[in-house]
């Protein structure tokens, strides 16, 4: 299993991130119920790992971070949920 | 990691994608402005060439249209804007381009080809078939009516030749500026 994967909030981002082009830092914050400092370590992880992209924009001449899914991350997403699926079969 | 883990987390996952797979919110404003853009510009063609209207009428579209796409660049502004842009939101923006650069090229490169109104009938065709496109995809039966009355506004049109420009005009006006005050009302409503 992919151990970057193993934790339920970046798991919980890169299913987040699955369904949508992109999404801001305040937005998957309310989505997966945590903190800012708790999203941000998590997230860093998966920019690092290049699961997740990161960019940094200007809205209303207000910075905005947007976070993308990478084919990685989703290669790595299918897998990890695939293997999870298998381990559940298998104990059932 | 445990099967019970697993399950929580796959659980989770679950909960996610089912969220993110209901139906996209699709937005009336755009819908309404270029609904009516299509039927003024039939209603231009029909009034013009067919009854023999002063041609400056052809301004009053032409203006429409500059007017869309400064409602449209504000639009593109305001969903900039939102915390989140989901591959539905995408697949809808695309389709509405795209119809709307091949009725553009019809319309000021294909005046030899597309004469008379097969120029209308491609913008309704364009319009009406994104319209069917993004119903089905968010499964919006106002986006899909609306796109069939547009559509079927073609076939009425062709059986009432004289009148072609006032059927398309209303196939615009009813399928899709109808279809985007409903979803305006549905969305005030929800």
């Amino acid at each position: 299993m992919d151990e970057l994967l193993l934790s339920k909030i970046r798991l919980g981002a890169i299913a987040e991130l699955l369904s949508s082009e992109w999404i801001t830092f305040p937005t998957l914050v309310r989505s997966l119920g945590t903190t800012n400092g708790n999203l941000g370590a998590h997230l860093l992880k998966l920019v690092d790992a290049g699961y997740v992209n990161e960019e940094k924009t200007f809205v209303d001449k207000r910075p905005q971070t947007r976070y993308r899914l990478t084919r990685r991350g989703r290669e790595a997403f299918k897998k990890h949920v695939g293997e999870m699926q298998t381990l559940l079969r298998k104990a059932i | 990691m445990g099967a019970l883990e697993a399950q929580d987390h796959l659980q989770m996952v679950d909960r996610i994608l089912s969220r993110a797979e209901e139906p996209a919110c699709l937005n009336g404003g755009p819908f309404i402005i270029w609904g009516v853009v299509g039927a003024a510009m039939d209603l231009a063609v029909q009034v013009v060439f067919l009854q023999k209207g002063p041609p400056s009428l052809f301004w009053l579209p032409a203006i429409l249209v500059a007017c869309a796409i400064v409602f449209m660049v504000f639009f593109a502004a305001r969903m900039a804007k939102r915390g989140r842009r989901g591959v539905l939101d995408r697949h809808i923006g695309n389709v509405f381009v795209i119809a709307w650069i091949v009725a553009l090229i019809v319309m000021l490169l294909g005046a030899h080809i597309f004469t008379e109104w097969a120029q209308g009938a491609v913008w309704s065709l364009m319009f009406g078939s994104a319209m069917l496109f993004c119903g089905l995809l968010t499964r919006s039966r106002i986006s899909f009516t609306g796109g069939a009355a547009v559509i079927l506004s073609i076939i009425a049109a062709n059986f009432a030749y004289p009148y072609a420009g006032y059927i398309l005009a209303a196939g615009f006006l009813i399928g899709m500026s109808g279809a985007g005050v409903a979803l305006t009302l549905a969305r005030g409503n929800g």
